[in-house]
């Protein structure tokens, strides 16, 4: 019984997919990259993969309830204005790191009671709030950038544990590990799935689905304010395109090849991050090629369309 | 003179890696003649009939049709040795005509201009096709206009305008209304005097009895009987289909005043339902029947509160105290049994496991987290599949790989894991085989011996009378009979229903 318990957590069909596509491409890049290999580098690609991490975890608690947040990225940019901007005036990283959360929660808040009580299409709401928090971060900055942000943030962010692990890693590793416990564990985590699953099985079996739609985009808000923070430490400014636009794809990419279905019910935190390994490495191979960007961009969308395509043969 | 065709499987030998699922099973049908399959699933019914539209190859055997022997390598073989399937989901164009959907193999070409079709020529051969089946539907109307029944109809038009010989109906009455099919039937009966050779595929042993010539029975993927319809009792058929003796539990309820456990007073809405008054006792079955439109849907979403009431008040018995309770404190204390459970009964792409307990997920939330204990969970998971018999590989399965009747009585562990003290049943067993549905329906009087309230509501009158303690009409949203006792028979709650006395 136990080893069956154990295989099933290993090799079920949803994590099969992500960690063979890892493996593939990790020994593939190893041998054929220059320099991929190095510690350095895979450092790096580390530190690439927290910065979305956030992001994809937040995407892969919406899509599990049979939604889709396209609003988180550019929220990202609204939280950081609006806390970067206080924290430059009071100095205080920790007042400002707060109003980024709340930024972050704030826009949460509104997806939510959208999509959850006034059951409004999550694609569509989501979208609106895409264009709307873009739009506030550039009103509120008048399209500038703001500097000066207190060392003490930048230092925090940019610190490297041990002298190697850099901060936004560790950081991510822990917010995964409570994400995953939260899901995989919890009534909280499942009701989530049941919902995803079937939303009228689940409201005729007392599962209040209301306030299971509603906490997945608070998660995926409050995640939008810790990537607000990560990032405006990293490159110690925050500007109003924290993310770049084709990064939303990336994030929706790493969940479903993680093994969530645009359908929800399923997906896991364990295979999105797998699934964000996989399209980072991708990226960090064409950069030490010197593949020019936009190759890399119709390559990338290709991946897409077949990472979508094996979200249907896996419904089916 | 018609000539008469014949179509013959002999010994017929189907393995699927690990199964045998047909061994030797022979048939026979002669046209102008209606061959009636009986069996639960997975008995071999769909693998026989896949075999015979061309979609599997047997192992061993061979098809004949007019002492020829015949060789199909793909479905399309089949047709063209004509052979029609008219399933129970249908396939058409919906926005297309009428006649378009009957010849859209085949449309009819203008004969001075070849290039452009002949609409007068499409519409008249569809009305003489669909007045050879005695139907009167309008060729010129979109399909999907039509009810099911009159799409069914359709199909079958279509398989005569292929000129098809043998037609093999899958299931095709089970989402008809009683008058589509009273149609259905004569509109079999019609192509039987045509000539047709017709293999009827049904669980309803009934319709087999009243339009079939021929039985044949399988079971684990063996022919267990065949003979003249005339020859046998409804209940000889149904131990051939399941195996064993059927069992018919005695009803041993007794009315009594002091159990009187829920009440439902004036409840309306709309004028689909008005002024509904009814009560349940404890380890009573009340049965509500009536007819499609008559309000049954209607009055369970609004006790469950799953639609908005316009009036209406619920009060139910509790510690010696009655209480007043909102639809939504109903369905929190009661299990429900949808009629549809694809759509709201299923968590399809869940385990068996998180299926049953997914009602009762607090049982198992520990400490401030809430954290499920899954080992509890397991058990109580394993103790249903024992107690119900559910058939499955283990409790982590998929219940999508389920049969339609395990998967029904895995919704009755999720609610029983409630201990509910009332239980309401919209169609328990709708789309399940005999054989379940007698397990099913001795699992509900047993549960109703142990003192659960049962609120039964089945478009089948047979299992209203067998089951119900007490029976409710409704007709026009209204209840326009209650009958216990003997009055509960299926003439009286037809007539009543109807509108009679």
């Amino acid at each position: 019984m136990l080893k069956k318990n154990y295989k099933n957590i290993f090799f079920s069909n949803s994590l099969t997919i992500p960690i063979i596509i890892c493996l593939i491409s990790a020994i593939t890049f190893s041998i054929t990259v220059p320099n991929f290999s190095d510690l350095r580098n895979i450092l790096n690609i580390f530190e690439q993969m927290g910065v979305l991490g956030f992001l994809a975890i937040g995407m892969t608690f919406v899509m599990i309830s049979g939604g889709i947040d396209l609003s988180s990225y550019t929220a990202v940019s609204a939280a950081a204005v609006v806390g970067a901007t206080i924290m430059v005036a009071t100095e205080s990283a920790l007042l400002g790191s707060s109003v980024m959360l709340l930024v972050g929660l704030f826009f949460g808040t509104i997806n939510g009671i959208a999509i959850a009580y006034l059951k409004m299409i999550p694609f569509i709401v989501t979208l609106s709030t895409m264009v709307l928090a873009q739009g506030f971060a550039i009103w509120f900055t008048k399209a500038q950038s703001v500097y000066g942000l207190p060392d003490s943030l930048i230092d925090l962010i940019t610190d490297r544990l041990f002298g190697y692990m850099p901060m936004p890693a560790i950081l991510i590793f822990i917010v995964a590990i409570i994400s995953g416990f939260i899901l995989r564990y919890t009534k909280m985590g499942r009701e989530l799935y049941l919902t995803g699953s079937n939303e009228h099985t689940a409201e005729i079996s007392n599962i209040n689905i209301k306030s299971s739609k509603f906490s997945v985009y608070l998660v995926s808000g409050l995640m939008a304010g810790i990537t607000a923070i990560v990032l405006s430490g990293i490159v110690e400014t925050s500007t109003t395109s924290m993310v770049r636009d084709e990064r939303l794809m990336d994030v929706i990419a790493a969940t479903v090849i993680g093994g969530a279905s645009l359908k929800g019910g399923s997906g896991s935190i364990i295979g999105t991050l797998f699934g964000l390994l996989f399209l980072t490495m991708l990226g960090n191979a064409f950069n030490l090629l010197g593949v020019s960007p936009f190759i890399a961009m119709v390559i990338k969308g290709f991946v897409l369309v077949a990472v979508i395509g094996l979200d249907v043969l896996r419904t089916k | 003179m018609i000539q008469k065709s014949i179509i013959e499987m002999k010994l017929i030998t189907k393995i699927f890696p690990g199964v045998t699922a047909l061994d030797q099973v022979s048939l026979k049908a002669v046209g102008g003649e209606i061959i009636g399959l009986v069996g639960v699933n997975g008995a071999g019914k769909s693998t026989l009939m896949n075999i015979l539209g061309g979609v599997y190859k047997a192992n061993k055997g061979k098809i004949l049709i007019n002492a020829e022997e015949v060789v199909f390598n793909s479905p399309l073989d089949a047709t063209l040795c004509g052979i029609s399937f008219i399933h129970q989901e249908l396939n058409y164009f919906a926005s297309q005509s009428v006649a378009e959907n009957i010849f859209m193999s085949d449309l009819p070409m203008h004969k001075k201009f070849p290039f452009i079709l002949s609409q007068a020529d499409l519409y008249k051969s569809a009305e003489n096709i669909l007045s050879l089946l005695g139907s009167n539907i309008d060729p010129r109307v979109p399909i999907e206009e039509l009810s099911v029944g009159e799409k069914q109809v359709i199909e079958i038009a279509r398989a005569l305008a292929k000129g098809n010989n043998i037609v093999i109906f899958d299931e095709p009455s089970s989402s008809l209304s009683i008058t589509e099919k009273n149609k259905l039937f004569e509109t079999v009966i019609k192509l039987k005097q045509e000539g047709k050779i017709i293999i009827y595929i049904s669980h309803f042993i009934e319709e087999i009895l009243h339009l079939c010539d021929r039985y044949y029975v399988l079971r684990n993927g063996k022919m267990v009987g065949e003979g003249n319809v005339k020859e046998v009792s409804k209940n000889q058929i149904i131990t051939l289909v399941i195996g064993k003796e059927i069992l018919v539990k005695s009803k041993n309820y007794k009315y009594d005043e002091k159990q009187k456990f829920i009440k439902i007073k004036n409840f309306s809405q709309g004028n689909k339902l008005k002024n509904i008054n009814f009560e349940i006792n404890r380890g009573e079955i009340l049965g509500i029947w009536g007819l499609m439109g008559s309000g049954r849907t209607e009055l369970l979403r609004c006790l469950l509160g799953l639609d908005k009431k316009d009036s209406g008040e619920i009060i139910i018995a509790e510690n010696k105290n009655l209480n007043s309770i909102t639809p939504i404190e109903l369905r929190q204390k009661c299990g429900f049994v949808t009629e549809s459970r694809r759509i709201d009964g299923l968590f399809l792409n869940e385990s068996v496991k998180k299926n049953i307990t997914s009602a009762n997920l607090k049982l198992y939330a520990e400490g401030i987290f809430k954290i499920i204990n899954t080992n509890s969970e397991l058990g109580d998971a394993e103790s249903f599949i024992n107690k119900l018999s559910i058939k499955t590989p283990s409790s982590l399965t998929k219940i999508e790989n389920l049969s339609g009747g395990n998967q029904q009585k895995a919704i009755f562990a999720k609610w029983l894991n409630k201990k509910p003290q009332i239980l309401i049943l919209d169609e328990p067993t709708r789309g399940v085989d005999v054989g379940a549905k007698q397990e099913i329906a001795s699992l509900i009087m047993n549960l109703a011996n142990e003192g659960i309230s049962v609120l039964l509501v089945s478009s089948e009158l047979e299992e209203i009378v067998n089951m119900s303690d007490r029976v409710l009409v409704l007709r026009d949203g209204t209840i326009c009979h209650e009958a216990s006792g003997s009055e509960i028979s299926e003439e009286i709650l037809m007539a009543t229903a109807l509108g009679g006395n």
